[in-house]
């Protein structure tokens, strides 16, 4: 069983990985350019961001910061409501943004669980093992 | 504009106006930030923020003095100026060798710190960020000093500019990277003018400026260096390790950790952006991030040991060959 257990959660881990460095990480390169050109100048400004925020998210690696926020904010509006009170993006107009945006969070949204899986199976193998 | 006038570099970014009878608030405002009617109530409210001896804004008095940004200081934080950047250059210039050589001999010191590559790594370079984008609100206070014994201000307007300089530095950089880096309160009193020290009242100013340098320029070799030592030294155990296992064991310690790592700072920005972040939250991810990937690592390592030593991850994967 807890073989099984080691063998699911080092997949689950392995999965991560690969969808971290080998999608979600050129993903998020990809739609740092398209932000840049279509959201900022409307929405980083002090409407949106604080002025800590604005004076931090302009160099790598902060950036990114602010492309996930824009990510989050164009698949999850409704949770960005305290930062955008409208729809920062309308699917039909930027069908390829939005699929490229969705992929991130879906593989936030794994990496999230793997993580979760992953300190439950450190704690218990550091009972069982170490 | 014939009652303001703006202080020369660094402190241009600042306008001063004189309030004459039948001067409204909004007036002035109007007067310096054209066309932003729609946002009068929050110039209203940072002016206020910036001069508190206006209690009500409606009620202003002639004589009284206004500070008032400009739109490189209402966005707070934009690039350092130019001169700015030269001017920090200088203070290194003023250093001494054996002090340069101190700073420069700062960044293997987080060779030993491989513990948390990307979240130690974004911590440091956050805070030299922090510290580098907001020097010019210190180095102004020196020039401004200057300008005060040269005539060109007068005590109140320098003492004025020396406050607001320094409460938009302490509020920018934080509470606590203040409280830590300079001792409470220390801060301020060391950018009063000493009146004894009539030969040199700037001395303790500059000496707190050099050693905002040095913290921002260890800081920031600390964020590089960070981000590649950790698999970079993993690279050379590897190289140097004799046994195959013990290769493959320091690999997989050395790619889980760093996989976690920028897991956890991914997983949890994407949480932490719906509303505004703040620098404590940052080195509070960036921290988690470090202690949760070394944990994982070792774990793994240990896990590798004992279920998967068969497999020789170094030589199937190439490593092997590219860390000799």
């Amino acid at each position: 069983m807890l073989d099984s257990y080691i063998n699911f959660s080092t997949y689950l881990f392995i999965g991560m990985g690969i969808g971290i460095f080998c999608i979600l990480i050129p993903l998020l390169f990809v739609l740092h350019f398209s932000f840049k050109k279509l959201l900022d100048s409307i929405y980083f400004n002090e409407n949106h961001f604080s002025l800590y925020e604005l004076s931090i998210y302009k160099s790598f690696p902060l950036v990114y910061i602010k492309v996930l926020a824009y990510t989050r904010a164009i698949v999850l509006p409704g949770t960005m409501r305290k930062r955008f009170k409208n729809n920062i993006l309308i699917r039909k107009d930027h069908p390829v943004i939005y699929t490229l945006s969705f992929i991130s969070i879906i593989i936030l949204a794994y990496s999230t669980i793997a993580l979760v899986n992953t300190f439950i199976f450190s704690i218990i193998y550091y009972i069982y093992y170490i | 504009m014939q009652n303001g006038f703006s202080l020369p570099s660094p402190t241009q970014d600042l306008y001063f106006h004189h309030v004459s009878p039948g001067d409204t608030l909004s007036g002035i405002i109007n007067t310096y930030y054209p066309g932003n009617i729609n946002r009068m109530d929050v110039q209203i409210k940072q002016v206020m923020t910036d001069n508190p001896s206006i209690k009500n804004a409606n009620l202003i008095k002639p004589g009284q003095l206004i500070v008032l940004r400009t739109a490189s200081t209402t966005m707070c934080l934009g690039p350092i100026e130019p001169n700015e950047v030269n001017k920090v250059k200088h203070l290194w210039t003023l250093m001494t060798p054996e002090k340069q050589k101190a700073i420069k001999q700062t960044a293997p010191v987080y060779n030993g710190l491989t513990l948390g590559l990307a979240g130690g790594g974004t911590a440091l370079f956050t805070l030299e960020k922090t510290l580098k984008s907001n020097m010019s609100f210190l180095t102004g206070i020196p020039d401004a000093y200057k300008d005060y014994k040269s005539g060109k201000i007068t005590k109140y307007e320098f003492d004025k500019l020396r406050k607001l300089k320094l409460d938009q530095y302490t509020k920018n950089i934080g509470p606590m990277i203040d409280k830590t880096i300079y001792g409470e309160g220390k801060l301020k009193n060391a950018f009063k003018l000493k009146p004894g020290r009539s030969l040199n009242p700037t001395k303790t100013m500059t000496q707190h400026l050099n050693k905002l340098s040095k913290i921002s320029n260890a800081a920031s070799k600390g964020g590089v260096v960070l981000a590649g030592v950790g698999l970079a030294a993993s690279c050379y155990q590897i190289s140097q390790a004799e046994a195959v296992t013990e290769k493959n064991e320091i690999a997989v310690k050395a790619v889980t950790s760093t996989v976690t790592g920028v897991a956890v700072g991914l997983v949890a920005t994407i949480f932490l952006v719906g509303t505004p972040v703040g620098w404590g939250i940052i080195i509070a991810v960036g921290t988690a991030s470090a202690v949760t990937s070394w944990g994982t690592g070792e774990i793994a390592g240990h896990l590798y040991k004992s279920k998967f030593s068969d497999t020789d991850i170094v030589n199937n994967l190439g490593i092997n060959k590219v860390c000799n």
